[in-house]
């Protein structure tokens, strides 16, 4: 296939969202809104698979992988290949010279940028030069590529979910409309050639996680939780922005390969801006991918429907603050406190969301706090600047994609079948009622748990021997107690990860058979949501009160998904490795000096022991001896109630933020009501008490108008004598 | 035959076209009847008309003279118009009195 049809693999779902729209328009066309969706992520993917990687020149990936590669021509990276679909923004300035010599010298030495010319005016020459330049061109390269896998893949098997989860609902072509939507952006995030595009498509896949959150919207919960992660993305986009606009002052240009070359090439001098820019991009991704402040928004957006969940708030859109880190990877060395501020926030962000999930009731906030917690674990990779690390953080993504998007789908089965019961205290045993949901969620659990073998293990053994390698010091690092801390951190966030996943599991599956049905009878019961805690299932029944196991529509690709979580490790490593370290993201770093396998074999042991242990200690507490786990919960009270309550940090943000801006729009509120309308009112008052004035006039007898012209008519003509007399 | 009156000089014209206006004038302001009240209206108009034809008889030319035709005519037409609308006036109240359309009193 032509590598020119990359350019197809956003439209197609862009497309499908038009469709969708339409589709809106008759119930009798609604359920077709799936099929066009799942179709058009399925060709997209199609597209990604087999045109993608043609791109690049293989020549050199093999001198790229081993950091080998030095750039011989500028304006080639040789990795990536640029694709355009069409000219967007373009901005275009004289650049002038004071004698011919440089003005064609500098034509010579940027080719494409213009003829060199005298200028008609004055004696000087000049260069007609696009300075601008934001295209739709898409921009691949082995990272793009893995990227696509993740989101074309994992996209069309929760579409294809969605289309038997969401079955009945009222706005089924406009949840297709929006999966679509965010198909569209997601790839077009992911492509980007330039970071003005890569920001269109950040804030459209805002928009449709805006759009999804607030799915229910006749649910108040929903409506503000679909708010809060809009508002709390703004505040990391802000920076975002404000990054790019740095990056376009400090470099010229917003092509990320142009800025990754200018980035990488030996000549350029740091200057502060460099400094600054990092910190910038990183706000953007904090917002986005959820870490320490910015991820009080994900737990909330749990309120969108399950497979909204999966798909945005788990696989994909959330990992794009990784990739945006890893794309620009250059960018962020050339600050040397950067990275090691992403690995740091990342770590605290892993462990602190993990204590938090394991004092969780509700099944989707476990799984969300997890999420958290995971994209801790993917920071911490692509922060720490080494080869073994960032393939990790990676690796990891896309591991995680898998078992997290099986988690939430087989969480969305029970979801499903106990009519929205999500508290893991009212269900026990469901092991009988739903088997295939049962063990694809203990597959989804394994790996998340990194359990030897599965996939996570060896992507979160990866991400811990690039923290232990850049801890002890290999491959011309510093050794650093700070990352052995965080190693430390790591490990001990993969003991709570492991315990936390299967305290639900254990809790939801075994013991004796008890389950008490949610408060979705049917689709009319909106009033049954209101004020219910916890309720954020779904709009969801089918009239009979029994648990059930779900449609083989919906755990088809659930197979697929769990055989990833399990076997990805296996398949992947090697390809994944290939990936990113033939991609730009691992340029700078540091060749591998040292054979450090010796390390890689101690840490897989390690992590093999403490998931196993955090799996053991869930079994016992959560199967075999749950009145133990009750008596120590009762002992340890207010630890519970702390935990449970996510550290009260949502109620923090609440009082010293919400609350304050909220005095403060009353404030305002009663200064435009008094002072402006005051004003206002008072403009209008004039006139009216001048015509309060007059009024009396209009007496509405006839006779007193014809007096009233009587007597004008005399002064007129007493006026008019007067005049010719006094002449 | 211009100026030949000695008994019947301009003055007098005018003066009966002063009568007539100011008669006219003290019935609309002094009358509530609508139907008198048109009629002394009409009253005040040939008043002036009389005016009119006494100057074009006294400068000598027939333009005012033809001016007072059109007047005429365009008066005749207008006071059918405002007793039709004096007719339709009368069935909304079944009075005459104008005290009773006094509605847009300020």
């Amino acid at each position: 296939m032509d590598l020119n049809t990359v350019k197809w693999i956003p439209w197609l779902p862009a497309f499908s969202a038009v469709v969708c729209c339409v589709l809106c328009m008759r119930p009798a066309w609604r359920r077709w809104a799936a099929p066009v969706t799942v179709v058009a992520i399925l060709a997209s993917f199609a597209i990604a698979m087999l045109a993608a990687p043609q791109a690049g020149n293989p020549d050199i990936r093999d001198d790229y992988r081993t950091g080998a590669y030095e750039q011989q021509v500028e304006g080639e990276d040789g990795i990536g290949q640029t694709v355009t679909a069409f000219r967007w923004i373009h901005f275009r300035d004289y650049r002038n010279f004071d004698s011919e010599q440089e003005a064609r010298a500098y034509a010579e030495a940027h080719p494409g940028r213009g003829e060199a010319e005298p200028d008609p005016q004055t004696d000087d020459w000049r260069v007609l030069e696009t300075t601008f330049r934001a295209d739709f061109a898409y921009y691949i390269d082995p990272l793009t590529l893995l990227m696509l896998f993740v989101v074309c893949g994992i996209g069309a098997l929760v579409a294809i979910y969605g289309a038997g989860y969401m079955s009945g609902e009222k706005g089924y072509a406009r949840f297709f409309g929006a999966v679509s939507l965010f198909i569209f952006a997601m790839t077009t995030v992911v492509m980007a050639d330039n970071l003005v595009l890569l920001y269109l498509g950040w804030e459209m896949v805002g928009l449709a996680s805006y759009l999804l959150i607030g799915y229910y919207y006749h649910r108040p919960s929903a409506v503000a939780a679909a708010k809060k992660a809009f508002i709390v993305n703004r505040i990391g986009d802000l920076g975002f922005a404000l990054g790019i606009f740095m990056t376009f002052w400090r470099y010229e240009t917003v092509i990320i390969a142009e800025v990754l070359q200018m980035a990488t090439s030996g000549e350029h001098v740091t200057d502060w801006r460099d400094y600054a820019i990092p910190f910038l991009l990183l706000m953007g991704a904090l917002g986005k991918s959820a870490q320490i402040p910015l991820y009080m928004w994900l737990p909330d957006a749990m309120e969108g429907p399950t497979p909204v969940s999966a798909l945005i708030h788990a696989a994909t859109m959330v990992t794009s603050g990784v990739y945006m880190i890893a794309r620009l990877t250059p960018v962020f060395e050339l600050s040397p406190y950067a990275l090691p501020t992403v690995a740091t926030i990342g770590g605290i962000t892993a462990a602190f969301a993990a204590t938090i999930a394991t004092c969780q009731y509700d099944i989707k906030r476990i799984y969300a706090f997890s999420t958290v917690s995971q994209l801790g674990y993917m920071f911490m990779g692509v922060g720490m600047g080494l080869r073994y690390a960032i393939f990790g953080g990676l690796f990891h993504l896309l591991t995680h994609a898998f078992f997290k998007a099986l988690l939430f789908l087989t969480s969305g089965n029970v979801m499903h079948g106990l009519h929205g019961q999500l508290d893991i205290r009212k269900m026990s045993g469901l092991r009988k009622v739903m088997p295939y949901t049962c063990w694809l969620m203990f597959a989804g659990c394994l790996s998340l748990a990194a359990f030897p073998f599965t996939a996570a293990f060896f992507s979160k053994d990866a991400i811990l021997a690039g923290v232990f390698e850049r801890a002890l010091g290999y491959h011309g690092t510093e050794p650093s107690n700070w990352f052995f801390f965080l190693g430390g951190l790591a490990l001990a966030t993969a003991f709570l990860t492991a315990y936390y996943c299967f305290r639900a599991w254990f809790r939801v599956f075994m013991g004796p058979t008890e389950y008490e049905m949610g408060t979705d009878h049917g689709h009319d019961e909106d009033a049954a949501h209101g004020g219910h805690e916890d309720a954020h299932g779904d709009d969801h029944g089918h009239g009979h009160g029994e648990a059930h196991e779900a449609s083989w529509l919906m755990l088809s690709p659930l197979f697929i998904l769990a055989a990833g979580a399990l076997f990805a490790g296996f398949i992947g490593y090697g390809i994944v490795q290939e990936l990113v370290w033939s991609s730009t993201a691992a340029i700078t770093m540091p060749a591998l000096v040292e054979d450090t396998s010796q390390l890689h074999l101690t840490l897989m042991v390690l992590s093999g022991i403490v998931a196993i242990s955090g799996i053991s200690t869930a079994a016992w507490f959560h199967w075999l001896r749950r009145d133990a786990a009750s008596r120590i919960g009762e002992k340890a009270a207010p630890l519970v109630r702390l935990l449970h309550n996510k550290y009260y940090i949502d109620d923090l943000c609440w009082a010293c933020i919400v609350m304050p801006l909220h005095s403060l729009g009353k404030l305002f509120f009663l200064i435009d009501r008094l002072v402006i309308d005051g004003l206002v009112a008072l403009v209008g008052l004039v006139p009216r008490l001048m015509g309060r004035s007059v009024r009396p006039s209009q007496a509405g007898v006839l006779q007193g108008y014809g007096v009233a012209m009587l007597a004008g008519l005399a002064v007129v003509v007493a006026v008019v004598m007067m005049a010719v007399y006094l002449t | 035959m211009t100026g030949e009156m000695p008994s019947l000089v301009l003055s007098h014209f005018l003066l009966t076209g002063a009568v007539l206006f100011a008669l006219g004038l003290i019935g609309f302001v002094t009358r509530r009847n609508l139907i008198i009240m048109f009629l002394c209206t009409e009253l005040m108009f040939q008043g002036v008309v009389v005016t009119l034809v006494a100057f074009a008889f006294y400068h000598g030319n027939l333009e005012g003279q033809s001016f007072v035709i059109f007047v005429l005519t365009i008066a005749a037409a207008e006071a059918a118009l405002a007793l039709a609308l004096v007719v339709l006036l009368f069935r909304r109240r079944r009075t005459l009195d104008a005290a009773a359309w006094a509605d847009l009193r300020g």
